[in-house]
């Protein structure tokens, strides 16, 4: 802590993301645990995207073998046209990770940005912006993807787009209210006093204060984005066979329900396992990062 | 100070936390009782309404107007709703309907239809042969826009009419020349003709109430019918309700009210039927898998039905300009994946014209041979499948569709090395792209309006507005012409036989896959429930209760 002691920043205490936070992360089991699902998953999928082949097969590997369950040959099963559902899932994983990740940072560079601005100027220029977020929240989140979807055409770029899209309010209001709430606190009125730039204000002492809650916030974002893949998707204007995602192959398989449940099982499990690490890992990201519960242990 | 704060803040997040897992509990447990209910909840009541059918119609139909409608859920309803000239018994010959008996006159050019005289519309007036001869004026009226308007091409000027080169609707060769007698004049012979006074296009129509309800004459408060049933309640996109019509010359159906409800999604239909809460269902709410687990149930049944599915290429767009392709492109999708894969008891198919019917041969279209794909694809220019264009091809949006286009996909990939690329659309918006501008390829189907190979030929003439391939050929036009006009059955099914090998074989501007099948689930207490192979669903034989 001492070595950071730096004239220009704020209490090191309130200082996020130093050493403290991954010592504190690992306090908190279920977060850490859910890091490392998170890593292994994010690993499968960026193998699978250079190109190294974890499994025997291709994901678009037909075969005679239709509708097998679970055996030694393929561990979780095969779909109708008798391809490997494990290739088919570890081939989803790139899709469905890359698209959860890309909209979270799609959605904190977009609504940092416009958050920051609506906050640390307030007045007018705060008013203004804030009603765009107003009107952008009301339109439906699908038509909005449905209208980028046309106007892009299928695809992997239109889904990423249109999700990052329509998900990047939720991360502007909120870092406008932290913004709006610190920079009345004292140590912005001493950057200021040192006649300190906005730009250097803005980012050097607001966004490190503010940054807790924006992850958390993101942590939430992908889950939905992975969810939401789905139904663009479904709709027609997703993926084009043969390549899937998770989404896809869960609402292709959900219809099997009764006679071939592992064609439903194998996918949400993988979704379910993303989501909820997700989960685990915002939740304890929050307490890793607030500055009061923080504050208030170096103070005793 | 911190301190207090602090403990106020962990207070807070503790019942936050609280609420959170309780929430969550709530979730699960809601699940697992709809999971139960799903399967256990509704024993105790009573399994069947004695004579109510429940039936499930899928979606609503886009219109009742029978000129109007193209769709086989519209006339699902309206063939419950409607009789004709004559109607379809269960070997799909024609019966006398409303016309008692008729007589073809000049060799087959004239057709003289005698009413019978205890014809009654649910308003209690007559019907009449002039409620025919304004029903087939309105359906060949330009204004009316019917897409079926080529059903009654044959008739004396009527293409004229109907194509706007003729003004006077008084020189169609249709005529009421009594109350009881409708003539019609064709202006060749045609040997399908009775079929298609079985079908709903052709059944007669109320000038007066048309004229004065304007597009609500289908309402049910407005709509005057003379079938079995009549259409009391319309609640849009939930039910239809169809009652017992006591005026039916016929005696009234035995059932005194069919229920349709519009259930789009497959397992849940499925699921209302497994619960006692649909009578009977068919292929609009059967998944594959649910085929499966029911294939050994009394209450399953399997038929094979006139309705073929194609690929189809629109031969104005590369590559598919160059026949080599399209050959290449049919000799290269092993047709018996498809059965493998759909598990319905489908049909491979290599020719158009479906073997029940006269034409049909084995040999009309080209066998599966990979060999001889990857050489006719190398003569076009394309060796090996180097510097094929990715293609798309436009499917509608459903799931046993999707399973056969992935199917070709993959059958294409592997035997020709070619890239295809899938896009799907909703049905709507596909029935739209396809009939504006096709993509290069896009898989279709058709089925049997009347059991005669013309229903199925007739598709790609140069004038069918159906005929979306943007493929024509006059030889392929004069093969149909003169089989239409041909009298000798021999001799017509050799022409049929032989316009079947210029499409399938020749120029190849569709790829016939498979015959499709109807699978249907009835419940124990429902009896006479038939299916016919032009998968017309007549509901006035059924029986409900009575076990």
């Amino acid at each position: 802590m001492q070595t950071l002691d730096n004239a220009k920043s704020p209490p090191a205490a309130i200082k996020p993301l130093d050493q403290s936070v991954v010592a504190r992360l690992k306090r908190i089991p279920t977060a850490y645990f859910a890091f490392w699902v998170i890593a292994a998953i994010c690993l499968v999928a960026l193998l699978s995207w250079m190109g190294f082949s974890l499994c025997p097969y291709s994901f678009d590997q037909t075969s005679t073998d239709f509708l097998a369950g679970p055996s030694s040959q393929h561990l979780m099963g095969t779909d109708e046209l008798g391809r490997d559902l494990l290739s088919r899932i570890v081939y989803g994983a790139r899709l469905s990770i890359a698209i959860g990740l890309t909209t979270a940072a799609v959605a904190f560079v977009i609504g940092t940005l416009y958050g920051a601005i609506s906050g640390y100027f307030g007045g007018k220029i705060d008013t203004l912006l804030m009603r765009g977020v107003d009107i952008a929240y009301s339109l439906p989140d699908l038509l909005v993807m449905i209208l980028i979807g046309v106007l892009l055409g299928r695809g992997t770029l239109g889904i990423l787009i249109a999700l990052g899209l329509v998900s990047w309010m939720g991360t502007a209001r909120l870092v406008r209210a932290q913004f709006l709430q610190l920079k009345n606190e004292e140590f912005i009125e001493a950057a200021r006093a040192q006649g300190q730039s906005g730009l250097n204000i803005v980012f050097k002492h607001l966004l490190p204060n503010a940054i807790g809650p924006i992850i958390v916030a993101l942590t939430f974002t992908v889950p939905s984005a992975i969810l939401s893949e789905s139904t663009l998707s479904f709709i027609g204007l997703g993926l084009s066979p043969p390549a899937c995602s998770w989404g896809t192959l869960a609402s292709d398989g959900w219809r099997s329900l009764r006679a071939h449940p592992h064609l439903i099982f194998f996918p949400s499990l993988f979704i379910f396992m993303t989501v909820l690490s997700f989960n685990f890992l915002g939740d304890g990201l929050r307490d890793a990062l607030d500055p009061r519960t923080r504050l208030g242990k170096t103070v005793k | 100070m911190t301190k207090s704060s602090d403990a106020k803040s962990d207070d807070r997040y503790l019942i936050w936390r609280l609420a959170k897992g309780l929430g969550q509990c709530l979730l699960a447990l809601l699940l697992l009782v709809s999971i139960l209910s799903l399967t256990a909840c509704t024993k105790a009541r009573s399994r069947f309404e004695p004579g109510v059918l429940r039936v499930n119609l899928g979606t609503e139909p886009p219109g009742l107007d029978w000129h109007t409608a193209t769709d086989s859920t519209s006339f699902d309803v309206v063939s419950n709703l409607m009789v004709g000239l004559t109607q379809y018994t269960n070997d799909l010959t024609c019966a006398p309907s409303c016309a008692k008996s008729w007589e073809v006159l000049d060799d087959g050019k004239r057709y003289l239809f005698h009413l019978r005289d205890d014809l009654r519309w649910t308003d209690g007036k007559p019907v009449t042969a002039y409620d025919f001869e304004y029903a087939w004026k309105r359906l060949l009226n330009p204004a009316t826009a019917a897409q079926y308007a080529f059903f009654l091409y044959d008739v004396v000027n009527a293409r004229d009419y109907n194509t706007g080169k003729l003004k006077n609707a008084d020189l169609l060769g249709i005529k009421a020349i009594d109350p009881h007698t409708f003539e019609v004049r064709l202006s060749k012979p045609a040997a399908y003709f009775i079929y298609l006074t079985a079908f709903c296009v052709s059944f007669p129509m109320r000038k007066d109430v048309v004229e004065r309800f304007g597009d609500r004459w289908t309402e049910p408060e407005n709509f005057v019918t003379n079938g079995p049933f009549r259409l009391t309640r319309w609640q849009h996109e939930y039910k239809m309700e169809l009652s017992a019509n006591p005026q039916y010359f016929d005696g009234p159906p035995k059932v005194k009210l069919v229920k349709m409800f519009m259930v789009p999604e497959a397992s849940t239909a499925f699921a209302l039927y497994e619960n006692d809460e649909l009578d009977f269902i068919d292929n609009r709410s059967f998944s594959t898998p649910d085929v499966e687990r029911f294939r050994s149930s009394p209450e399953y049944k399997n038929f094979p039905l006139l309705r073929a599915n194609y690929l189809a290429f629109n031969v104005s767009k590369k590559p598919f300009t160059d026949p080599l392709v399209r050959k290449a492109v049919a000799m290269a999708i092993d047709r018996s994946v498809f059965p493998r894969i759909l598990r319905r008891g489908e049909r491979p198919a290599t020719s158009w014209i479906p073997p029940a019917l006269p034409g049909y041969s084995p040999d009309s279209g080209l066998k599966f041979d990979p060999v001889e794909a990857r050489a006719l694809l190398a003569k076009a220019g394309y060796p090996g499948g180097k510097g094929f264009p990715k293609a798309e091809l436009l499917y509608p949006n459903r799931d046993d569709v999707r399973l056969t286009v992935e199917a070709t996909q993959d059958e294409l990939k592997r035997n020709l090395g070619i890239e295809i690329e899938l896009v799907n659309q909703e049905w709507k918006v596909y029935l739209a792209t396809v009939r504006k501008d096709a993509p290069p390829m896009f898989r279709n189907s058709w089925g049997a309006d009347y059991p005669d190979p013309e229903t199925f030929m007739n598709l790609f003439t140069k004038d069918c507005g159906n005929n979306d391939t943007k493929w024509w050929s006059p030889k392929y036009d004069q093969l149909i012409q003169a089989a239409e006009g041909e009298l000798d059955a021999k001799k017509r099914a050799d022409l049929y036989r032989q316009a079947d090998v210029m499409l399938c074989r020749e120029a190849v501007p569709i790829v016939p896959t498979f015959l499709a099948t109807q699978n249907i689930m009835v419940k124990p207490w429902v009896k006479g429930i038939a299916i016919n192979p032009l998968d017309l669903q007549f509901f006035k034989a059924v029986e409900v209760g009575g076990q």
